[in-house]
């Protein structure tokens, strides 16, 4: 019985003893994911830098284990970009690293962040050449259309966005008051490849009909004119990596890491680009056409 | 089903009563004479003045049929272990329909041998086709920090059954997750009825006659589920004496009462059970055991006349507790759930006819619940009634049963985002059904069942569904081969979010797609007693699942999980031995088990390489092995209780980043973004292994008016620090209970 007792008391302090480690995380050697864009037409330039960590815990404002700068590759041109903290709603922290300097269309920037043990995440964007917006005539002999077509004139490599907004306002017979509504489209993928450039024809007649029932889901009224005030068009002229590998720029797909990515050792994207804008009021008898309240005239 | 088919099954029903017509028949109740409670398993014999043998056992409700019965005389015995035999001389004639109602006589003196049958009646290693009849002897042995059983830590026995730990309630069976098992009480659905501490369910041993234990392979009329069933029979409450018990634990109290309302013909049952973990074992556990629960359950039944029995059932549990561990990135929140359920059964032997009738009513209800505490920001509802009519008769060599049903659920859900972006939902899932089951006794050794169920959805999308099950019994001696198939489908889910342990918020919803999930069971088994005291048995099973819903794989990390279609297959090999000895009773179980889903995420293909994952859920469990003994020592019971399991899959990860979504030129320094998880394959790390031995002693002290019972035991005995899940965004681990001492007490008076 003794010897059984001593036996068992051994058992239990052998399997007390066991303990198995567990390895939560795989080997990643990349230190940073990047964010960021070079602007020609702006004078300070931005990418928000993350560290790849242990943990999801809050990122805090102190000063991150990162040296970020930009090598103009013609040149040689060095810029050393400087940290800046900024903060979010939620309260959390973001470190953003900001320079001042001219970028050059068509020029090559080689961005480098680098940690103090050597470790580096980099990548490398050709700024595109610059273009002009061109409204164009409408094609009056075919009526059943109501195309507004605008020339995207140059040589932009990629247009990841074109932002089409109308302003509106939509009344009632009845005398309500008037409801004010700017309503954006997103035509990016529309634009068509031209002699010139690009060629974007503007669907007013598609548009009025998504716009009357928007107005119904969004104010729960049907409101029996809608008058377009005016039109804002946004295109977004990106370099020739500014593709998404699905086609649209679908948060769900892009999310996943390497996605939509040009960053070596690293995760992100750090590109180049700029908006170009123009505001109009189509002809009066394209928006006729279209459906939009157009009174007298 | 059409109507040809309904008429077809009325005709063979009036067929059936006018075969019968030229013969006798005699069925009745069988009870226990001192609380008039069913006994179930009684042998019943007619023997002829020729020789000729004919029998038959009770049913769940102590019910024997016996047909066919060519005019002459016979004497009827009734036998069982523990009681006096019954036996009496009856002429039978032409046309006669008898309804006999017997009681039996508890015997003292033959208490010890029916301990053992008892459980050699039900017992660790008794499976057939994949059921395993559990009795509250069979729960009561096991040691658990209350004096009574449950039936919770009986199913964590069982080596098809993973749980993730000793919290959550919530029980994978042979390969399927929590919302594809049904669970019944009385014949009403409780949805959630396993409590936040792995120890308790709804259902003690004390309210317990009888839990049938399908893992795979059952037959109608259970529809709806595609991977158990567990049908629960409550007990009737004493109708002679008033009885009643109290206990006090560190984990629960308890207290219940029974007895007559009208003398010998209608009794009432209730009891009520609340946690008070955070007044007595909080005060000396050194983990945190934020967990609140209780149930209530109360029945009253009645023999109606000499051929009918009418219960009404009514069962509450609540639950709110939260499992995972604070961090600086989030609120713990709390989970919380409650069911309620109250059903009518109605069981009578009509006089006319030659059918077992079962009549049922039901409405069950269950709210589950998510957030801060006392500010839960998401729920879910399943609220309906179900009516069913099941028929059982005998022709020949054949048990028909047949039955309709009409189940009207409805769910709603407010999930402020959580699961396919969704913000509210309401939907119904109406259906009604009928089925057929015919039981052929093909020889004295082999019997087969075959199903067939018709259903209709009015009103959806899936309109009709039809299914086929089967299952054979070959029984030659010690020797036992069974074989069991059938096709299910469920049409209503729970979701969870697999991909973090701690996160037991259970959404129901009906499937996204209107599809319905379904399943195909394979099950063969093989079951010896080569010595009356050992009783050996290997079961292999085979589950095919398609369309089940899963938590898509993104890098988004917590609450914003979209859902995906995915396959998958559950297959694996059970192996028990059973020891019954008079002094010594003790079981070894092993389960090897394989669990592998596969689905197509085209979002996946551009991180992983492939849209097709393919990987182990969280509850691919490979090894599993229990082994459980009990003795008697000087008046004492000793239990003792070891479960081993091999580690389960979880996520590795290469980090956390941030992502910000470019989809044009934006302004870095006020652009949103979000927090990012750098997965790695799903489900490749694996947690280490588990195992935990328990340990109880008991003793009854017999008082005057009172029986007490001391218990006093120890869980996790070699404090075994078993991972319970770990926090991947914080790499925090959260463990199961260390070594608990515990002590009970329980009073039983008469």
């Amino acid at each position: 019985m003794h010897k059984r007792l001593v036996l068992a008391t051994a058992v239990l302090l052998l399997f007390s003893a066991c303990s198995e480690t567990v390895e939560t995380r795989l080997e990643i050697e990349h230190p940073f994911s990047v964010f960021g864009i070079i602007n020609p037409k702006a004078d300070t330039h931005a990418v928000r830098v993350f560290e790849i960590k242990n943990n999801i815990s809050l990122i805090r404002p102190e000063p991150i284990d990162a040296i970020v700068k930009t090598i103009r590759m013609q040149t040689g041109e060095l810029q050393v970009w400087r940290d800046s903290v900024i903060q979010l709603e939620d309260g959390d922290y973001r470190h953003v690293y900001w320079s001042a300097f001219e970028a050059v269309a068509e020029e090559t920037y080689h961005l480098v962040v680098e940690r103090s043990d050597g470790a580096k995440t980099e990548a490398i964007t050709t700024v595109p050449p610059p273009t002009e917006l061109i409204l164009l005539e409408p094609d009056t002999l075919r009526p059943r259309e109501a195309l507004m077509p605008l020339l995207i004139r140059g040589a932009p490599p990629t247009l990841p966005r074109v932002d089409v907004e109308y302003i509106l306002v939509g009344f009632e017979a009845s005398g309500t008051d008037p409801i004010f509504k700017p309503i954006v489209f997103n035509y990016a993928g529309r634009a068509e490849p031209d002699s010139e450039g690009f060629l974007l024809n503007i669907d007013l007649r598609e548009d009025y009909l998504d716009i009357y029932r928007l107005f119904d889901a969004d104010n729960d009224v049907t409101p029996d004119i809608i008058d377009l005030r005016e039109m804002n068009v946004t295109v977004h002229v990106g370099d020739a990596s500014w593709v998404s590998p699905v086609g649209a720029f679908d948060e769900d797909f892009l999310v996943e890491p390497g996605v939509f990515s040009n960053v070596e050792n690293g995760f992100g994207y750090f590109g180049s680009g700029y908006t170009e804008e123009v505001s109009f009021r189509p002809p009066l008898a394209l928006l006729r056409r279209a459906g939009f309240y157009v009174g007298d005239g | 089903m059409n109507i040809r088919h309904v008429l077809l099954l009325l005709a063979l029903s009036a067929w059936t009563g006018t075969a019968i017509g030229q013969t006798a028949s005699i069925r009745g109740f069988v009870t226990d004479a001192d609380d008039r409670e069913a006994l179930v398993g009684v042998n019943v014999v007619l023997e002829s003045d020729t020789g000729g043998l004919r029998g038959g056992a009770t049913d769940g409700d102590g019910i024997y049929n016996l047909t066919r019965i060519p005019p002459g005389t016979y004497v009827l015995r009734f036998s069982f272990i523990g009681y006096t035999a019954w036996s009496d001389t009856l002429v039978f004639r032409t046309g006669q329909r008898l309804n006999l109602n017997i009681a039996l006589q508890a015997s003292p003196q033959l208490l010890e041998e029916a301990i053992v049958v008892a459980e050699s009646e039900t017992g660790a290693a008794r499976v057939t086709a994949g059921l395993q009849t559990v009795s509250p002897k069979d729960m009561d042995l096991l040691p658990t920090p209350d004096v009574s059983g449950d039936l919770a830590s009986f199913l964590t026995t069982l080596p098809g059954v993973v749980t993730l730990g000793d919290r959550g309630g919530q029980y994978y069976i042979r390969g399927g997750e929590p919302s594809h098992n049904m669970t019944l009480i009385d014949g009403m659905y409780v949805y959630q009825p396993y409590h936040i501490l792995g120890f308790y369910s709804a259902f003690s041993s004390d309210i317990i006659h009888q839990a049938d234990v399908h893992t795979a392979g059952y037959g109608a009329p259970f529809t709806g589920r595609i991977s158990s069933v567990i049908d629960i029979k409550s007990r009737n409450g004493d109708k002679r004496n008033y009885t009643g018990a109290a206990s006090i634990a560190p984990f629960v109290s308890s207290a219940q009462i029974e007895g007559p309302l009208i003398y010998n013909r209608l009794s009432f049952m209730a009891s009520a059970r609340q946690s008070v973990v955070k007044q007595i074992a909080q005060h000396y556990i050194t983990q945190e055991t934020p967990y609140t629960f209780g149930d209530a359950f109360l029945k009253v039944h009645g023999q109606i006349s000499s051929n009918s029995q009418l219960s009404i059932s009514a069962i509450y549990t609540n639950d709110r507790g939260n499992i995972g561990l604070e961090s600086a990135d989030r609120i713990l929140e709390e989970v919380g759930w409650r069911n309620a359920a109250v059903g009518l059964r109605y069981v009578v032997l009509p006089r006319a006819l030659p059918f077992v009738a079962e009549i049922q009513l039901s409405y069950s209800y269950l709210k589950t619940d998510q957030g801060p505490a006392n500010d839960p920001v998401r729920w879910s509802r399943i609220s309906g009634f179900q009516y069913a009519v099941h028929m059982n008769s005998f022709y020949q060599r054949t048990q028909w049963k047949w039955g309709l049903y009409w189940r009207a659920p409805q769910v709603t859900a407010h999930l402020g985002g959580l699961f396919q972006d969704l913000e509210v939902g309401v939907s119904r899932r109406h259906k009604a059904g009928i089925y057929l089951e015919p039981d052929f006794y093909i020889t004295s050794e082999l019997r087969a069942r075959v199903t067939g169920i018709a259903e209709v959805f009015p009103g959806q999308e899936n309109r009709n569904n039809f299914e086929a099950r089967a299952r054979a019994i070959w029984q030659r001696g010690e020797h036992e081969v069974s074989l069991g198939a059938g096709w299910y489908h469920q049409e209503i889910f729970g979701l969870n979010d697999r991909r973090d342990a701690t996160n037991i918020f259970t959404s129901w919803r009906s499937a996204p797609t209107e599809k319905l999930s379904r399943s195909i069971h394979a099950l063969t088994g093989y079951r010896v007693s080569p010595y009356p005291w050992l009783e050996l048995s290997a079961e292999t099973y085979y589950k095919q699942l398609s369309d089940l819903f899963i938590a898509e794989w993104t890098a988004y990390p917590r609450f914003t999980s979209r859902l995906q279609r995915a396959d998958g297959r559950a297959m694996g090999i059970e192996l028990r031995a059973e020891v019954r000895q008079p002094r010594m009773y003790g079981y070894i179980n092993y389960g090897l088990s394989s669990v592998r889903y596969t689905s197509k995420q085209p979002s996946a293909e551009l991180w992983f390489g492939s849209g097709n994952l393919d990987f182990r859920p969280p509850h691919d469990r490979r090894h599993q092995l229990n082994i459980v003994a009990t003795t008697s020592i000087s008046g004492v019971d000793v239990s003792v209780r070891w479960n081993f399991g091999s580690g389960r899959p979880f996520n590795h990860v290469y980090g956390f980043d941030g992502f910000v979504l470019l989809d044009g030129i934006q302004d870095l320094f006020t652009v949103p973004d979000d927090q990012r998880v750098i997965y790695g394959q799903p489900f490749q790390g694996l947690l280490p292994t588990y195992h935990r031995l328990d340990v109880s002693l008991e003793r009854e002290f017999v008082l005057d008016k009172f029986i007490l019972t001391a218990q006093v035991g120890v869980i996790n005995a070699y404090n075994r620090r078993n991972l319970f899940a770990l926090d991947l965004f914080t790499t925090e681990r959260n463990y199961q209970l260390p070594i608990v001492p515990v002590a009970g007490l329980k009073i039983d008076f008469d």
